[in-house]
């Protein structure tokens, strides 16, 4: 009896042996994919050729930029989130517009971020699991004077590392526009709102460049 | 080098020109930013007397029902739908908290005016003040005196590590502190800031230690001139106040200054993020008082 109950336990341990490295490999897996990005937008943003800025040269850098984040980035999933619960008032198409023009805003949103944040060193601190195979790589923007945490939590879909939200010293850039578009879609209609976050995302293509 | 000194000369005559400003303008402690100086959007941060709450509590009860009233529906609404919202959760543990979060606001009125007049102060004065000294204070003085600012808040954060049982976190900010003090020149250079160290430290104030202390953030409030708060890290930050040595200079109106003076530095160096904040949002007052709510919590857990 004792024997087998030995047996039992190095069984178990050998398979948590085995789970260990694969679990390892999941936020090393995500890491990767996440770092190569990050270095390709890195290297447009310090490339010499933009030194000296023109209207055409920015508008040439910012497409360059939008083809490097859009791939690693998960659009549906981030506007599901953004919405929350009432999600499921939107049709498909409606869906399909609102994950248009919510990744327009954003993209325009975080290569302002980015671009000014140019200089700084990406350093990558930890790593972390969560539910259902999701992970939460966690970095550090350093610049002089200011460091900023930014954690990428990311999920596989389609066999693809992909980010379905970005926390800024710990807040939740999902989140915080869930806490807005709740509001609004109490009196709002799913049309009207993706109205307004077209005509948000026009705005700030247009203040930003 | 000649001009190096003047151009700091320019700035330190700006800053407590401003200072006074700020100080004769009637509130006493007239303006401190977070400690540890960071925060999106997060430029003016609480410090204030707790008698305001007395002037405007009457005011407040009929503006905040309706906001009540309404929140409580929303809530409601997110009971019944419970079974879809938990496909949200994503297993970091802060699904919950976010929902306390939001909802905890029944000064929304008062909350939301002192917000309107912040933002206007922000982009009426301290935002062309900052721009203006951060033009003439070349980068390496402005650091300098950042890290006088941080290293004389030292002893806050060392006392709260011991307070949330953080020893070893308690003694790097004391070595921090003490090296940096003899070897430093009074804080203005941070010796220790590229040493290893053996846990790297987190910025601890009082309102955390009350959080890690089992306290929710209470009601969220908005104070004039120093911005998003919550009851919690107003105790917090009157507790840590006796703590910090600026509040012990004499007259009153050099605390002001001094407190007026590390604001203005430490925006130099996040200058734009309020406004990026205020431009990506669809309700500015409510982006940031989600964000505020986010980032206290996620500070509390670290």
């Amino acid at each position: 009896m004792t024997r087998r109950i030995v047996l039992a336990i190095l069984a178990l341990s050998m398979v948590a042996c085995l789970a260990g490295p694969v679990i390892a490999a999941d936020t090393d897996e995500a890491k990767a994919v996440l770092k190569e990005r990050v270095d390709a937008i890195l290297s447009i943003l310090r490339d010499p050729r933009y030194d000296e800025m023109t209207p055409e040269k920015d508008k040439e850098q910012r497409k360059k930029l939008t083809s490097e984040v859009d791939p690693v980035f998960d659009w549906q999933e981030l506007s599901r989130r953004a919405v929350g619960m009432y999600w499921k008032k939107f049709s498909d198409q409606e869906k399909k517009q609102f994950a248009d023009a919510f990744s327009e805003l954003l993209e325009a949103t975080y290569l302002d971020q980015i671009r000014g944040n140019a200089q700084g060193e990406v350093k990558y601190v930890g790593e972390r699991e969560g539910k259902k195979g999701k992970v939460e790589i966690q970095t550090k923007v350093v610049t002089t004077g200011k460091e900023i945490p930014i954690d990428y939590r990311m999920h596989k879909e389609g066999g693809k590392w992909m980010v379905y939200d970005v926390l800024a010293e710990g807040v939740s850039l999902v989140k915080n526009y869930r806490s807005q578009f709740k509001e609004m879609l109490i009196s709002q209609s799913p049309a009207q709102v993706i109205e307004k976050v077209r005509s948000k995302a026009a705005k700030m293509q247009e203040s930003s460049s | 080098m000649m001009r190096t000194s003047i151009r700091m000369g320019a700035g330190l005559i700006l800053l407590t020109a401003l200072a006074l400003a700020l100080g004769c303008g009637g509130s006493r402690k007239a303006a401190a930013v977070n400690p540890d100086g960071s925060g999106k959007g997060q430029i003016l941060l609480a410090a204030a007397e707790p008698h305001t709450v007395d002037e405007s509590g009457g005011a407040l009860i009929a503006q905040s029902e309706t906001a009540t009233q309404q929140e409580t529906a929303d809530e409601t609404a997110e009971e019944f739908n419970d079974g879809f919202d938990d496909g949200f959760d994503d297993g970091f543990g802060d699904e919950e908290q976010q929902q306390q979060a939001q909802v905890n606001d029944p000064f929304e009125g008062w909350n939301r005016f002192w917000f309107q007049f912040n933002d206007g102060l922000y982009f009426a004065l301290i935002k062309p003040v900052t721009q203006g000294y951060k033009y003439v204070t070349p980068e390496d003085g402005r650091v300098a005196l950042k890290n006088a600012t941080d290293n004389l808040e030292g002893p806050i954060r060392f006392i709260n590590c011991l307070l949330q049982g953080k020893f070893m976190q308690a003694g790097v900010e004391f070595s921090s502190f003490v090296g940096n003090t003899a070897f430093g020149l009074g804080g203005l250079l941070d010796v220790t800031a590229n040493k290893k160290k053996v846990v790297e430290p987190t910025d601890e104030d009082l309102g955390q230690t009350l959080g890690v202390w089992g306290a929710g953030h209470g009601p969220y409030i908005v104070w004039p001139v120093l911005g998003p708060s919550s009851v919690r890290n107003t105790v917090g930050k009157v507790g840590d106040g006796f703590a910090d040595p600026a509040n012990y200079l004499n007259p009153w109106y050099y605390s002001a200054a001094y407190d007026a003076g590390k604001m203005v530095n430490n925006l130099s160096f996040r200058l734009g993020e309020y406004q990026s904040l205020k431009d990506s949002a669809f309700d500015p007052y409510i982006a940031l008082r989600n964000g505020y709510l986010q980032m206290r919590e996620a500070k509390v857990k670290k």
